[in-house]
This record gives C-alpha cells, structure tokens and sequence, in this order.
C-alpha cells in the first residue's frame, strides 16, 4: 500500500505528467473560450498558465491541511488530565485522503530549519532547534550523553592509604573528576595496548594530614600531572640491566608537555571538588591513569553534567479575559506567563507575555472549570529548546558540533551498508 | 638460630603515629597510649585489579583499582 502511494507520487513529481496534465487543463481553456466566443483572449490565457504554473494551483491538490488537523499534526494539546496529539505523523501518505502530501522533503527542511542560540557561557549552553523532527533532537542528546568521548582516570595505582575511604571507594571518586583537556588530541586504548603518551594521562596525589593539626580536606588540585608518565616502577627481574630506567606502569616516549597543545595550556582536573578528608596522621599516595572512553562504557566519560530538551510552550487565551479574572490569572501562575495590559476607559485584559518560562504545570487550568475554555496550553512538536551543561572538558558549542559530526558518520554508515 | 628479628612499623589507631615494636614490646602507641596499631601497607604487594569486570589478576606490586561500577 505505501509503495503504491509511494509511487504515484513520483509519478505526480514527474515532469511529463506534469507537462500532460496542463495539456489537459488548457484544452478544456480552449473549448470554453471557443464556447462563449473569446478566441481573441486565447493566446494570452495560454502563455499566462504556462508562466505562472504551478502544480499546488491545481484545485484537485489542496495544499494545506483542514485547521483542525494541521493543529493535530504540529501541536501537542496539554489538557489537564492528559496531554494529546502527542504523536508525530511521519507517514508520508498519512493525508493522502485530502491530497495533502506528507513526505519529508530535503528543500523544504533546509529552507526551514533554524537554530537559535539563547544563551551561550563557558560550560552552558541553551539553543532552539526549530523545524526538526523529535527522533533527531534525541539523537543528538543521545550521543551527547553516551557518545561523545572524554578523557577520566581509569586506573588508580594506591601506594598508600591510611584515611577512612576505602581504596575502591576512593578510585570511584577519582573516575568520576572531570578532566580539562581536549580528547581529539587523544586515541583510544584497547585492551592490548601499552600507556603510552597518546593515550594515558598520569596524575600524581601524595597528602599527609600533620599530626597534632586539624583535619585537611583534598581536593583535586592536589592531583599533580605527570607529563613523562608514571613514576612508579614496575618490579623488573634481577637479570635486567641495573644502569638502565626502571620501567614504570607507562612507556612514555616523549614529554607530553613538549606538545604545542599543552605548553603553555597544563592539562587539571576540575579544581575545588573534594576528594577525601583525611585526620591527623593519615595519608594518601596515589597515582592515577586517565583514558578515553565514552559515556555508554561507563558515566564517568560523559561530557554533559545536562543535556536535555523541551518542547516550545505555546498558550492561547481562547477568550478574552479581563479586570477580575486577569488579575486571577497573573496570580496563578507561578512562573509569570501572564502580564496585564490596559485596554483603556479602566478596563484591564491578560496577555501571554512569557510563553518560554512555561514549565506546563496547568495551575491556570485548575482555577475552575471555565478556566479550562479560556486558557489552551500546547507545545509545539518541531521546536525543541535544547540545554546543554558541559563538564568542562570542550565547550559546550563544541559538544554539539561533535554531536552532530558523529551523527553524520552514522549516516554516512548506514549509507555504505546499504549501497 | 633465628637472626635477630627486624623491628617492624605501626601506625597508630588514634593518632597516626609510627611505633616501631620488637617481639615482645607492649602494645600501645608511644605518643597517646592507644591499643590498637596497625602495619603498614606494604609497598610491594600483590597486584591487585578489581573493577566492574571484577576480574583480580596476578602481577607484580601495587594495588591497582579500576575507578569505575
């Protein structure tokens, strides 16, 4: 059924059936001009369908939907028990009944879709993704969430702990420290792979609490970055060479701080977030092994503390509402979505003033039961606001046009499996 | 015979001292009067790695932790 449908709406984009169908029109033109003796106007009718010729002007191809449906297909309506119409219609053939054609189109979406930066700050990010469909918006926060790599501490080497956080509980605690660097100057470790400069980043942690002091609290800008690697050496067999290195828990082959990229830009951890809290006489030495990874392997490698979208709000006063009930109604609402303005002659009318700060909580659809005919509260399907909260690592414009480079290599995927 | 046993560290319980102790030697902290020592973590010890894989495997020294569950 869908390929039939699919088919003869080619067959209606293609040019000769287009060509034969205004063929068709103009001849019934002709007979009728003949018919009530207007021959003369003939050559004119003729060249002026033919210019301005367009398939949609064709009375047998609506190009709109009815209203009611067209709300149905881009609204969800949030009544106060439920909210409806909360499905996307992607069928193409869904309103063939009323000729209307629901296929996506490429020309159509790219004269359409917009993006609207909101608000913009180091690791905060709030954007509007308009003209989109929904599968897309989560594929995005998708890979956002669970696919774009960073680099945390896998590895954690204890060489001493006397503190009361237990080894393990500690080594969780370090995995989950953001790390300030770029992990596109970093490849991925598999299992068989030694560390090595490229792929591991080693800090050092060494505290001791003074006896007789006060407590002292670790935070992560004791973690010390180690350019050349661990520091710990790997216990060698007596037979190996005494005068040359002890090999340590990396192989390191060159300083990582002799790269342009981290010269003069040292690679931290997020700094003021506690690590442990030690007590008189206590200590921790450490050393910790950081890798790249991705979010679907463990959180600890997720790049967004946040990532998230909702959909526009969008309310309608069905009527007017004034004096009294507007001034009920600004009071409901706990986020101002409404002003007051003046309609003059001391007459007051509610207005949507802030339609974004919605969070739909249908307080003003509580008020009463009239309220519910008064007051409409939709979201529209196809504009998502989009936040996003990076950790640290890349900024959070960087997040997304990684995002959107990892989507497109998926596409391209599926593209070459297909072909 | 047996060598002179080697004097061996504690830290501690209470006050984070170290109390070198010989066969023999009462137990309590020399600082605070405290019962209860503890040995030292060795710095040569099995290698250890647990994590989610839960796997421990056999190596050379250090306790080496997986930072992930």
């Amino acid at each position: 059924m869908r390929l039939i449908l699919l088919h003869s709406y080619i067959k209606t984009l293609n040019p000769e059936f287009i060509h034969s169908h205004l063929f068709t029109k103009n001849s019934v033109i002709l007979t009728e001009a003949k018919q009530l003796g207007m021959a003369e106007r003939e050559e004119t009718e003729k060249k002026k369908e033919a210019e301005s010729f367009s398939i949609w002007d064709l009375p047998d191809v609506p190009q709109k939907l009815p209203p009611h449906i067209e709300f149905q297909r881009t609204r969800v309506q949030c009544n106060l028990d439920a909210p409806i119409h909360t499905e996307n219609v992607m069928y193409s053939g869904a309103y063939a009944s009323m000729g209307v054609d629901n296929s996506l189109q490429l020309d159509h979406f790219c004269n359409n879709f917009r993006v609207e930066v909101i608000r913009l700050t180091k690791d905060d990010m709030e954007f509007d993704l308009i003209g989109i469909d929904a599968a897309i918006a989560n594929a995005f926060r998708r890979i956002l969430i669970a696919e774009l790599p960073t680099m945390a501490i896998e590895k954690v080497l204890i060489a001493n702990n006397t503190s009361v956080i237990q080894d393990e509980v500690l080594a969780h605690r370090l995995g989950l420290i953001p790390i300030i660097v770029d992990p596109r100057l970093f490849e991925y470790m598999s299992e068989n792979d030694t560390s090595n400069e490229k792929n591991t980043i080693v800090f050092k942690l060494h505290v001791l609490c003074e006896r007789g002091g006060p407590r002292l609290t670790v935070k992560t800008n004791e973690l010390k970055w180690l350019p050349n690697g661990s520091e710990l050496p790997l216990e060698t067999k007596p037979d190996s060479n005494p005068s040359s290195k002890p090999r340590t828990y990396t192989s390191f082959s060159s300083s990582q701080d002799l790269l342009p990229e981290f010269s003069n830009n040292p690679i931290r951890p997020m700094l003021d977030i506690t690590i442990a809290r030690l007590g008189p006489g206590q200590e921790i030495e450490l050393e910790a092994h950081a890798v790249k990874g991705i979010g679907k392997t463990h959180a600890k490698w997720s790049p967004v503390a946040t990532a998230w979208y909702r959909m526009l709000p969008e309310i309608v006063l069905l009527e007017d509402v004034e004096d009294e009930d507007a001034e009920k109604l600004v009071k409901t609402c706990p986020v101002n979505v409404f002003d007051i303005e003046d309609i003059g002659s001391g007459k007051k009318r509610a207005t949507v003033a802030r339609p974004r700060a919605c969070t739909l909580c249908r307080e003003c659809l509580r008020c009463g039961e009239e309220w519910e005919k008064r007051v409409s509260i939709r979201r529209v399907k196809d504009h998502f606001i989009f936040t996003i909260e990076s950790t640290g690592a890349l900024s959070p414009e960087t997040l997304f046009t990684e995002a959107v480079k990892i989507l497109e290599d998926k596409c391209e995927r599926v593209i070459t499996e297909l072909s | 015979m047996d060598p002179q046993p080697e004097p061996v560290s504690y830290i501690c319980g209470d006050c984070g001292m170290e109390n070198t102790l010989k066969p023999g030697d009462v137990i309590q902290c020399r600082e605070c009067g405290y019962r209860i020592l503890y040995k030292k973590r060795t710095r040569r010890s099995n290698f250890y790695v647990k994590g989610s894989r839960g796997s421990i495997v056999g190596g050379s020294s250090l306790a080496v932790w997986f930072a992930m569950w």
